[in-house]
């Protein structure tokens, strides 16, 4: 193949790539959004039968692996966990504010947030969910499940949105560390997604004491410089598991998992924050 | 393989990707074309796929179109030099069109992503093209 092969067969390829560049502007035109969710639909459709067979056949594997009353008690315990490492954030997040505050809310997750649930309808390197702008949900707006943080919509069509995951490599979460069932913070840092499975905690101070079993909670504050809205406060994200002390002199590292079994995510919510009228 | 076979073929694939197996088939099969077919087919099934990959993932229309492009197009620009039909070159091409791939779609940096790909894609990537690559070397032997 000659560099004149090469000329002659550049355009295609770039009248092609125009055309891309001329659709994705044409996007904000009405007739590109009709035809547009006109063509999700039964994309959408297929997608779900699909994802929840194969969710079912994965289910049906595990009991036949481990008997139904095996996957019972494993379902059950992984609940229980938890819902046990919930409620110790919460218990240390009630203790530091004000009690008769928490009497009068009546609620662990602030009164201002509304949810709007979704069912996962597809896996790929972000989670697909089936709502999208008419339901509400913009980009940048976080997603949770029992209470523990999944992530935040990175792309929002009309009727379904993609959610970057917390485990993602570009994820960079601002973090307050607490040991369950104790009062006040233990330490400070930043969570970041590593190879789509774990987290990785870095930027910890050396003096300050984090040990494995202590849980990972977003803190709320600084803007992450990648993000257009920042991460909501006291959002269980997950538990140490592995300290490293490290050769560096100022910070620790340490590793943290998701409470939450990701792959397999069923229902999910998406937090609206709203303003309450006084 | 006709084109309108090939496109179904990507449906099927982009389907699977989604739901079911979460690996870059839709590049395997672009940079495969990029990588043996004609010119003009390569630049539509990137475009085509895409579009699809666009309405499969939820992302705005076009966007995947413009990135499978870009790559298919460095692909084959540089397929003449790949006579030679090396494993570590196909990696190479193979992990860097993931590894692009994932930064223009997703703004994600996966370093073990991109290795696992460019892995499995040149085992299939051989296997496929056995048959050719040894029509090739024939023919050279010939000439």
């Amino acid at each position: 193949m000659s560099n004149k092969d090469i000329r002659k067969a550049v355009k295609p390829f770039l009248i092609l790539f125009l055309l891309s560049l001329i659709i994705m502007y044409s996007t904000k035109f009405a007739l590109v959004k009709k035809a547009r969710s006109l063509l999700d639909r039964p994309i959408l459709f297929l997608q779900r039968s699909v994802f929840s067979a194969r969710q079912k056949l994965g289910d049906s594997l595990v009991i036949l692996r481990s008997g139904q009353e095996k996957y019972q008690e494993k379902t059950l315990l992984e609940e229980k966990t938890r819902n046990l490492a919930v409620t110790s954030g919460q218990l240390s997040v009630c203790r530091e504010e004000s009690a008769a505050m928490r009497r009068l809310l009546a609620a662990p997750l602030p009164p201002a947030w509304n949810f709007i649930p979704a069912k996962v309808i597809g896996r790929y390197q972000q989670l697909k969910i089936n709502v999208g702008k008419k339901a509400g949900v913009e980009s940048g707006m976080v997603v949770i499940a029992d209470e523990i943080l999944v992530g935040k919509i990175d792309t929002a069509g009309d009727y379904t949105s993609s959610v970057i995951l917390v485990t993602d490599s570009s994820v960079k979460i601002p973090v307050v560390i607490r040991t369950p069932g104790n009062p006040g913070i233990k330490a400070r840092g930043l969570i970041n997604g590593y190879f789509d499975e774990r987290l990785s905690l870095s930027e910890v101070l050396k003096s300050e004491d984090i040990k494995e079993g202590d849980l990972v909670f977003s803190s709320g504050e600084d803007k992450s410089p990648d993000s257009e809205i920042d991460w909501l406060p006291d959002l269980l994200i997950g538990k140490i598991d592995k300290v490293e002390e490290g050769k560096e002199k100022v910070f620790k590292k340490a590793w943290a998992y998701s409470l939450l079994d990701l792959q397999n995510l069923r229902y999910v919510f998406v937090v609206k924050v709203v303003q309450i009228k006084k | 393989m006709s084109f309108t076979v090939l496109i179904l073929i990507t449906f099927v694939m982009l389907l699977v990707q989604t739901t079911l197996i979460p690996f870059d088939w839709a590049l395997v099969l672009v940079l495969s074309e990029a990588l043996l077919a004609k010119d003009k087919e390569i630049a539509w099934l990137a475009f085509v796929t895409g579009l699809l990959l666009d309405l499969f993932l939820g992302k705005p229309w076009g966007l995947s179109s413009a990135a499978l492009l870009i790559i298919a197009f460095l692909v084959f620009s540089v397929r003449r030099y790949l006579l030679t039909r090396k494993l570590i070159v196909v990696y190479m091409i193979a992990f860097f069109g993931e590894f692009f791939f994932n930064y223009l779609l997703f703004r994600s940096f996966n370093l073990l992503r991109a290795g696992f790909f460019a892995m499995v894609f040149s085992l299939v990537y051989f296997f496929f093209s056995a048959k050719e690559i040894k029509d090739n070397q024939e023919l050279k032997l010939k000439i």
